[in-house]
């Protein structure tokens, strides 16, 4: 069998195991929630809540803002409205999802299993993320979606324009979705690769996107060495990449953001491929 | 089947060690295992047999030494896919039925999902496929972890510890599996630490100690030349008289009895010499060791840390008996 075959049958069990998998499909669920309550329904309320309060001589400012958080729920900036999402919440998720498909395999001791089967270390992790790159896509497609539908709500409330984002718009956030999520996804896989375990990736990543890299940018404000390290972090990359759609604000231009993002992917990769290779399966 | 390991070696190892820092896991495993044969792996928990059968299956990378496994390095998918393995505990994903289990292994393995239903029927786990591995019992994971082994319809299967954990029932159902298994071509590699089943189900047999292969050769060859069993009164007179007869190579007193290393065939030159001398025999009878009682002896004597044991108790190739 060549090995194209072993990847091709590699892929068809992950795709096998990855959807009829529980906790796949909750973490999609958790992120449309995110997606649809976060940039959506929170926003809403916060509109409602300040026109209410409203009175006297803040009345001016306060209508900027409301207005302001109008437009951003309006169908045609709708991709500036979930990307940052896909980024922030979708992050974490993507890093959650990574370290589960790995590392559950160290924790139920199926990695044995596979490899006494027939495909090769390479072919096994080939066919893993040739599974995972459609689902990330779907996660993205529907994220997207969702921002549509809520959008479309907001508008027809607001007797807005119902017009949608041009196609090519919607494609370029697909994509650039994709990428986030893949990234930080690998993250995870990587990180459940080395350390044997998802728990402890989940727990390190969580740490390091939640919490260093908010270290390091708070610092960044201050320190210009900080900022330069802040400008190759994964979140920060992704961060300037998301904020393309709502016509910038980054201090790093979303073709370098695209670049740093896919050279953390092919990383993520090649340790995983490579840690998978040489180490003993005990 | 006529063990024809020396014409058609399906497994060679040789000098196969693995070190995991100062301590030797498996130290010189140089062992062959031809086509068609059951072959026993003995050895006490922690003896090095799980570590070497990752080996064999490319699991792990040897420290030093070689191996080949149908004529493929140890791991090569050209070898796998003849190959069918169950190393320790049965491991699959818990969310998925039994059925659906294998049909990702058979993806793996490049084997149609016709084959699922084969394998299910084989072990007797049809009627409980469709339910989720982590409602199975262990006997059950057993089943379907051979199942998944048997899924390539290989040429070589690996077993390890295939009755851990297993009720009585569940053993003998287990142990008649693989005897079915075992008959035809296929070759067996099967290892445990219960002596029975190796007794029961292998042609030959290796016994591994400390990572170590201390003895190797059939399982008849391994218990040994028969003995007899004298119950005589009184009992010391009858082991003085019985210790100067020729041919005689031992004599030990257990249980009230006396245990004769002589061949059977000089039982009635015994009997005779013993009633001559005024003893009372009143039972004689030949007795061959068990295989529990070689191993014992064997996994008992001590050597060095650091020192090889005495060479392994190696007989020539004998015909299997099968």
């Amino acid at each position: 069998m060549n090995p194209l075959a072993l990847v091709a049958g590699s892929y068809r069990a992950e795709w096998l195991k990855l959807t009829r998998r529980p906790a796949i499909w909750v973490l999609g669920i958790l992120l449309c929630f995110g997606i649809l309550t976060i940039g959506y329904i929170l926003i809403g309320v916060a509109i409602v809540v300040i026109e209410r309060s409203a009175t006297g001589a803040q009345d001016a400012a306060q209508s900027i803002a409301a207005q302001s958080l109008r437009e951003g729920l309006l169908p045609g900036v709708m991709v500036s409205q979930v990307i940052p999402l896909l980024s922030t919440f979708g992050g974490p998720i993507g890093l959650i999802l990574g370290a589960l498909t790995i590392g559950s395999e160290y924790s139920w001791g199926t990695l044995k299993t596979i490899l006494t089967q027939r495909p090769g270390r390479l072919a096994l992790i080939g066919g893993k993320l040739l599974a995972l790159a459609p689902i990330l896509l779907l996660f993205s497609g529907v994220a997207l979606l969702l921002g549509l539908l809520g959008s479309l709500i907001a508008a027809a409330l607001q007797g807005a324009s119902l017009t949608p984002p041009s196609p090519l718009e919607l494609i370029k956030g697909l994509a650039a979705g994709w990428l986030i999520l893949a990234v930080w996804t690998m993250f995870g896989v990587a990180l459940a690769t080395v350390l044997r375990s998802s728990a402890l990736a989940i727990g390190l990543g969580l740490i390091y996107s939640l919490v260093l890299e908010s270290v390091v940018s708070g610092v960044a404000l201050f320190v210009e060495q900080a900022n330069q390290l802040r400008n190759v972090l994964l979140g920060a990359n992704a961060g300037a990449l998301s904020s393309y759609f709502s016509g910038g604000g980054s201090t790093i231009p979303p073709e370098r953001a695209t670049l740093v993002l896919l050279v953390y992917l092919a990383l993520f990769v090649a340790i995983t491929a490579l840690v998978i290779r040489v180490r003993d399966v005990a | 089947m006529p063990s024809n390991h020396a014409a058609e070696p399906y497994i060679v190892t040789r000098d196969l060690t693995k070190r995991y820092g100062s301590r030797a896991a498996v130290e010189g495993i140089s062992l062959t295992v031809g086509r068609g044969e059951v072959y026993g792996f003995l050895g006490p928990n922690g003896a090095g047999k799980t570590t070497t059968l990752r080996m064999l299956l490319g699991l792990i990378k040897p420290t030093s030494g070689a191996a080949t496994v149908l004529g493929a390095a140890p791991g090569d998918p050209a070898g796998l896919a003849r190959i069918g393995a169950l190393v320790e505990s049965p491991a699959f994903y818990p969310y998925l039925s039994g059925r659906q289990n294998l049909r990702a292994l058979a993806r793996y393995a490049g084997v149609g999902d016709g084959r699922v239903a084969d394998v299910l029927a084989t072990v007797d786990l049809a009627d409980r496929a469709d339910d989720k591995f982590s409602t199975y019992s262990l006997g059950m994971k057993q089943r379907l972890g051979v199942a998944g082994a048997l899924l390539k319809d290989p040429a070589l299967l690996i077993l390890d510890e295939p009755t851990n954990g297993l009720d009585p029932r569940g053993m003998a159902d287990m142990r008649d599996l693989i005897r079915r298994l075992g008959q035809g071509d296929r070759t067996i590699l099967l290892s445990s630490h219960l002596l029975g089943e190796i007794e029961q189900i292998c042609d030959r047999a290796c016994v591994i100690q400390d990572g170590r292969l201390i003895a190797e050769n059939s399982v008849e060859a391994l218990r040994g030349p028969g003995a007899l069993l004298v119950r005589a009164t009184p009992l010391d007179q009858a082991e003085r008289v019985a210790s100067t007869l020729p041919g005689v190579t031992s004599v030990r007193v257990a249980d009230g009895a006396l245990r004769l290393g002589v061949a059977p065939e000089r039982a009635a030159a015994i009997n005779a010499a013993l009633v001559g001398a005024g003893v009372a025999v009143s039972e004689l009878r030949p007795v061959q060791e068990s295989l529990e009682a070689v191993f014992l002896h064997l996994t008992e004597e001590p050597h060095a840390p650091g020192q090889p044991p005495a060479p392994p108790r190696a007989v020539a190739p004998q015909e299997a008996r099968r």
